[in-house]
């Protein structure tokens, strides 16, 4: 059994081991140097070096950079926001029943465990008020000293926040469906989800001028676009209905969607788990050459070209982003380098992607999603007629042309020439199947 | 970049490298491989910083966690250490919990590297279970599951040591 005992043995075990590791002096330096040789490698070549993110990056362009350790917590507008906004301002009854709610939220709240309710300052604050699709709803704001905790970050500790609730009439009446206290090294949080089936999203207005995205799209190219709608903002929010189907947990606003800039939006209903639907086959494949399977790590590196770049199955928005596990590579019948594998983004499905050639020349490409329960999992045409991918871990594949003879038979992975008409795949101590390739 | 990006940037990496750094060492439980790690991870925010400077800290973090966590992408220049190299052989200094720093780094190197994320996370940053969660992109619950048990796995190896310096 876990003991306040046992964490603190560890967390000052963690820092003590830790605390004579200083970087080193010249490193500013010695980073801007080689970030400029990245950047004119990258432009140069066309292949981005930054890796994948599954980022929750931003704070938005009305906060710039701030030294740590000064700022309060909360968001920006909650100061500037006067007054009680919204058609129910004059409704007295329900202001009332909502600061009834706040403070009865507390205990419940999953920040109460970082104790951020403990020092409560002065009363709260109905900053907004209306009627909305999805009934009543309301931000209702108020002052607190955050204090250190064990589950609170040592930076947000010993500052004064502004703590935000958000209000939604759940079953007829008002709860608090989410509450803020604007956490460090996060984005400002600027909106929540109201309803019990959190369909309508609601943005505060903070006079910035802001966009929204209800998913992303997947195109041939290998990239990932989102759409982008403005925000409707009157009488200090911007209220929208997300079409049925639409996961709160998918919707971003952003200030400049060319910018991966999101701020952070409340009652999402997030759990932050993702199914993983990638193969997970843990192995290099070769598509041409010798079948020996290569070492993970041979395959790992040179499924780089795949992995780092940001321009294939990237959603710098999907604050979950994963590499391929596998990757395959060869040689096409006009010589250029050819490597497979998938990336999966949030609880999309997991996509099979291609970088053909390299360098300047290198040409990325979405061959659609995979399907594990396929005898053939990953079966695709590159483009060019230079042939059709195949692999399936530890299985025997072979080819025809017609009703030719089965030939070419490999492990694992083949390059098929684009003649062949079925592939035949037998699985370790498994019966042979065949399947027609289109 | 223009100057005033430049030292905003100089001003973060300024501020915080050091804590950044103790995080990957332990992330990569390796001091050279942390350095590669750390300074990895800041020339890739080098590269983007006009996009990401509203909120480096999130970004710096996601990128140190997914990048030690996901050796698709970790380019490791340098093996890792054998367990003491580097280390200072662990000396009571009759404190009331004295670690032994060899141990403590050749326990976090046995760990998954999700499970040793979390630890990091969790017992050298105190971050919430939560955001730790969002960081790896995984359940609350997961968390909790690798947290108790790279909690217990090292609190196996750290010996109470009593001022007197003996065993307790």
């Amino acid at each position: 059994m876990t003991t306040d005992s046992d964490i603190a043995v560890v967390s000052t075990a963690l820092r003590d081991v830790a605390s004579g590791i200083e970087p080193n002096p010249e490193l500013v330096r010695i980073v801007r140097r080689h970030g400029r040789a990245r950047r004119r490698r990258r432009n140069a070549l066309y292949v981005a070096t930054a890796a994948v993110l599954a980022l929750a990056v931003a704070g938005g362009a009305v906060q710039w950079y701030m030294p740590f350790g000064k700022a309060d917590r909360g968001p920006g507008w909650a100061d500037t926001w006067t007054g009680t906004q919204g058609d129910l301002i004059g409704d007295q009854a329900y202001l009332n029943s909502v600061k009834a709610a706040w403070k009865g939220s507390h205990q419940a709240s999953a920040n109460a465990s970082r104790g951020i309710f403990d020092d409560l300052r002065g009363e709260p604050e109905i900053k907004w008020a209306a009627h909305t699709p999805a009934g009543r709803a309301a931000v209702v704001t108020q002052r607190a000293r955050l204090h250190r905790h064990g589950a609170l970050a040592p930076d947000d500790a010993g500052r004064m926040a502004t703590l935000v609730g958000f209000v939604s009439d759940i079953d007829g009446r008002p709860t608090v469906v989410d509450d803020d206290y604007g956490p460090g090294g996060t984005p400002e949080v600027t909106g929540f989800f109201a309803g019990a089936d959190r369909s309508t999203l609601i943005v505060i207005d903070f006079a910035e001028s802001l966009q929204y995205s209800i998913g992303r799209e997947y195109h041939p190219d290998g990239t990932v676009t989102r759409d982008w709608k403005p925000l409707p903002f009157q009488q200090g929010v911007a209220v929208v209905t997300t079409p049925k189907g639409v996961a709160a947990s998918g919707v971003r606003v952003a200030a400049d969607p060319a910018q991966p800039l999101a701020y952070r939006l409340a009652n999402t209903g997030d759990q932050w788990t993702y199914q993983d639907h990638r193969l997970q086959w843990k192995a290099g494949f070769q598509l041409t050459g010798p079948d020996t399977p290569q070492s993970v790590e041979a395959g790992q590196q040179a499924c780089e070209a795949l992995s780092s770049a940001d321009s294939v199955g990237v959603d710098l928005l999907g604050y979950a982003g994963f590499n391929p596990l596998w990757c395959a590579t060869g040689t096409t019948p006009d010589g250029r380098s050819v490597v497979v594998g998938e990336k999966q983004i949030g609880d999309d499905p997991s996509y099979l992607y291609y970088a053909l050639g390299s360098g300047a020349a290198i040409r990325y490409g979405n061959a659609g999603p995979v399907d594990a329960s396929k005898p053939v999992p990953v079966l695709f045409a590159l483009p060019d007629r230079q042939g059709f991918v195949a692999v399936r871990k530890d299985a025997t594949l072979r080819y025809r042309v017609g009703n030719g003879a089965w030939q070419g038979e490999r492990r694992n992975a083949a390059l098929l020439p684009p003649e062949a008409t079925e592939v035949q795949v037998t699985p370790a101590g498994g019966q042979a199947t065949i399947v027609p390739i289109k | 970049m223009d100057n005033r990006n430049d030292a905003a940037f100089e001003e973060f990496v300024q501020v915080r490298a050091a804590a950044l750094l103790r995080s990957a060492y332990l992330l990569t439980a390796d001091r050279q491989a942390a350095e590669d790690l750390l300074q990895d991870v800041l020339e890739q925010m080098y590269m983007r910083w006009s996009r990401i400077r509203a909120s480096p800290e999130a970004y710096a973090r996601q990128a140190l966690v997914n990048r030690a966590t996901n050796r698709w992408r970790w380019r490791r220049r340098r093996p890792e250490a054998p367990l003491t190299d580097g280390v200072d052989a662990p000396q009571p200094d009759h404190a009331d919990r004295v670690a032994s720093h060899a141990a403590v780094l050749g326990v976090l190197r046995e760990l998954p590297l999700r499970q040793r994320a979390v630890v990091v996370l969790r017992y050298l940053e105190d971050r919430p279970e939560a955001e730790i969660a969002q960081l790896l992109g995984c359940s609350v619950g997961t968390v909790k599951s690798h947290s108790a048990r790279g909690l217990a796995r090292l609190r196996a190896v750290l010996v109470p040591v009593s001022p007197d310096g003996s065993l307790r």
